[in-house]
């Protein structure tokens, strides 16, 4: 069964600095945030500990490491967002950027590349 | 506490007239620039905390019928019961009685409820209920809004900065501003570059502006005033100008497209906002059909209607602020008939003998029992010869400057007099070679103050609060304090022809060192030599109730007793505080205090001792 990602803006914004640098220990983790983030030092462990719950960090003496790479999360979310607007419709989804006028030229020209590799891989 | 009620109370009804008057204001200023009503409201709110203003014969509140303010607060509530009973007659005529005043008898009127609820008197106890009602009302509002506040805070705790003092956090779904000392700028996560843009103009206003502290402060005074509808009225429109204000702030440097876009941004605020509006310590972006179309109908205002803008405001502030002027009263002078005057012929001295008339023909109240028999040498008085003339004058004077007084106190200042005839008063008495001395018949005329009795009636605070309306010669206790100055002091210029050194002399020295004059002393004069002793004493660690009988004088005239009470120094003193007092404090607050209408922390807002030190330590700068 997947699992249900329910990742707030903060979390991914944590696991973005976790991604980029892990493995790394807790306190230095705060560092990082308190730069990056604004935030206090007791925000970071509430957001390690909400995200070590979710399974997506763990933390073990006090070093913090992910348990999911950044691609399965953005996928994990990228499914539950076309799943949850676009009532698993991908092409309603590519549909609704395209109509929004939100991707460029060359975006679109990545995508299409993109589903060319992957037709060539099936 | 009831006391604050009772400020509060009067407060709000006063501001409750400020806020309609702006309310009525806020439509021909609707064209003005948004900024003028927000000034206005601070006004309003002015109003409801400070309870002081100034006096304007243009106050708007004096021609609504307020009553004359006492002390510069205008009291729609008496301040107490007694003064109640007193003053129910001439109130009558205010229009706004804010709570049912009970008639109470002058027995309550007197006593000093100790306890409330054994007092008879029912508006005590009103006001002992309200005053906890008020006060259950406001803990019930401040818990709630900091509760408020410390859920939003933990809402967007994690939100994630992306500016200096902007954060975006996906728990809320509309921008808002929240903290006061260092403001942040919360934004919902993922706003278009052009739509944050424009939401960020208007919330930098908003910093700008310091809205983010006034808001919390005008909630305050809210919930200081919750009980009155008007000042909720007042909260909402001030925060709804404050939007407004911040709208046209942001938008006065957008062309015409870019307004467009404004509007559109606070329409789409408007639809998803949640039912969430940030709480009265916060600013929610909470989109009225109002805000938007204020917003599309802009025009730049005008440098005119700027201009009149803020001289309607400017007025409608003085006008709001000041406090009906109250029209100083001509002192009356008091009749010949009025008073009891003496005339003492010489031929009154030109005994070697007498015998002391058994009623007080010698001024007001002679004591007769201590007074059997007077012989007095009159043919020399310290250096001076002195004729029977001169004493006859100078008795007259002395007597009938009292007398004056009296009058003068019994028609300018009822309640002053009746307090001075209720604690007894001094009375001159001429007696055997003293010369003269007063005499205190019952009890000393006593104004307690802290700990400290004073020997100071009335008559000594009259002389230097009123100097222009009471004749100082008149009164032959200024001659006494003249001490060396007057011929006619034996004991002091006995000492000086003795040779003595004399401790009080240095005040004579202050005296003349400050440019005191010799003869035909006037009130200014009086008012130094008062501060001379004062000085003297002070440095010399002398307090109330130290007698200068009781220095080297007391061994030279053999008195076995040195005097306990320092009848002339703490006259000195207390005539020398007591003017400090109305100067630093006014005249009002010393009225009230001497009258016995108020304790001396209520009356000049200040500890006995705090204002004691406050007054030595002028006094030793003035003179060293």
């Amino acid at each position: 069964m997947e699992q249900e990602s329910n990742l707030t803006n903060a979390d991914w914004r944590l696991m973005d600095i976790v991604w980029d640098h892990e493995p790394l220990e807790s306190p230095e983790l705060c560092h990082l945030a308190e730069e990056k983030l604004g935030w206090k030092r007791t925000t970071t462990y509430t957001v390690i500990k909400r995200l070590c719950e979710k399974g997506y960090l763990a933390s073990e003496a006090s070093v913090v490491t992910s348990r999911i790479a950044r691609q399965e999360a953005g996928k994990r979310e990228g499914g539950q967002l076309v799943n949850r607007g676009f009532k698993g419709s991908l092409p309603a989804f590519i549909a609704a950027f395209l109509e929004g006028g939100d991707i460029s030229g060359e975006e679109a020209a990545q995508i299409e590349k993109l589903l060319q590799e992957y037709r060539g891989r099936s | 506490m009831t006391d604050l009620f009772r400020t509060v109370l009067n407060m709000s009804v006063t501001g409750a007239i400020a806020v309609l008057v702006v309310v009525l204001l806020r439509l021909p200023l609707r064209r003005a620039p948004r900024w003028i009503r927000c000034a206005l409201w601070a006004v309003v709110f002015v109003r409801l905390l400070v309870p002081f203003s100034f006096s304007s014969s243009v106050s708007l509140l004096g021609s609504v019928g307020a009553p004359e303010p006492v002390n510069g607060v205008v009291a729609y509530l008496p301040s107490d019961s007694a003064e109640m009973a007193n003053g129910i007659a001439d109130r009558t005529t205010s229009v706004t009685q804010v709570l049912p005043i009970a008639e109470s008898s002058s027995e309550n009127a007197n006593s000093i409820a100790p306890t409330p609820f054994a007092s008879a008197d029912p508006m005590q106890i009103w006001l002992v209920i309200g005053t906890a009602v008020w006060l259950v009302g406001i803990a019930g509002l401040l818990i709630y809004a900091i509760a408020q506040y410390i859920r939003l805070q933990k809402r967007v705790r994690d939100a994630v900065r992306v500016e200096l003092d902007v954060f975006e956090t996906d728990a809320v779904t509309s921008p808002f501003v929240m903290g006061i000392l260092r403001p942040r700028i919360i934004l919902p996560v993922g706003m278009p570059a052009r739509e944050r843009e424009l939401v960020l103009l208007h919330e930098r206003a908003h910093i700008f502006r310091l809205d983010h502290v006034a808001k919390p402060l005008a909630f305050l005074i809210l919930a200081a005033h919750w009980f009155n509808p008007f000042v909720w009225l007042a909260f909402k429109l001030f925060c709804e100008d404050m939007e407004a204000s911040c709208d046209e702030r942001a938008i006065s440097e957008l062309d015409h497209e870019q307004i467009a876009s404004y509007g559109e941004t606070l329409l789409r605020l408007g639809t998803r906002r949640a039912a969430f509006a940030g709480g009265p310590l916060a600013f929610g972006e909470h989109c009225t059909k109002g805000r938007i179309v204020n917003v599309l109908n802009y025009k730049k205002p005008t440098f005119w209607i700027v201009v009149a803008a803020l001289l309607v405001a400017g007025a409608l502030a003085v006008v709001l602020l000041a406090n009906p002027l109250i029209k100083p009263k001509q002192a009356l002078e008091p009749s010949v008939k009025e008073m009891d005057l003496i005339d003492i012929q010489p031929s009154f001295f030109d005994q070697e003998s007498y015998d002391v008339p058994e009623t007080g023909s010698f001024g007001v109240g002679a004591n007769p029992s201590q007074l059997v028999e007077y012989s007095m040498d009159i043919s020399v008085i310290g250096d001076k010869i002195v004729t029977a003339e001169s004493l006859a004058e100078f008795s007259n004077q002395l007597v009938n400057g009292q007398t004056y007084i009296k009058a003068y106190l019994k028609k300018n200042a009822e309640g002053c007099y009746d307090s001075v005839v209720a604690n007894g008063k001094v009375d001159y008495v001429i007696m055997n070679d003293d010369w003269y001395s007063y005499y205190m018949r019952s009890s000393p005329p006593m104004i307690r103050i802290g700990k400290m009795y004073w020997h100071c009636s009335q008559y000594y605070v009259f002389m230097i609060l009123h100097p222009e309306s009471l004749h100082w010669q008149h009164f032959g206790y200024a001659e006494y304090l003249g001490g060396v100055l007057n011929p006619y002091d034996m004991w002091l210029a006995k000492l000086n022809r003795e040779g003595i050194a004399l401790p009080m002399g240095s005040y004579v020295m202050s005296y003349f060192d400050k440019g005191g004059s010799k003869n035909n002393l006037t009130n200014d004069d009086y008012r130094l030599m008062v501060d001379s002793v004062a000085y003297y004493c002070i440095q010399n660690g002398m307090n109330w109730g130290t007698a200068y009988e009781s220095y080297p004088i007391t061994e030279i005239y053999g008195f076995t007793e040195p005097a306990e009470q320092g009848d002339d120094m703490s006259v000195a003193m207390a005539s020398s505080f007591c003017a400090y007092l109305a100067e630093h404090y006014g005249f009002d607050r010393l009225t009230s205090y001497c009258s016995g209408q108020m304790d001396f922390h209520e009356a000049f807002g200040i500890l006995f001792d705090r204002a004691y030190a406050k007054w030595q330590k002028t006094i030793l700068k003035e003179f060293s």
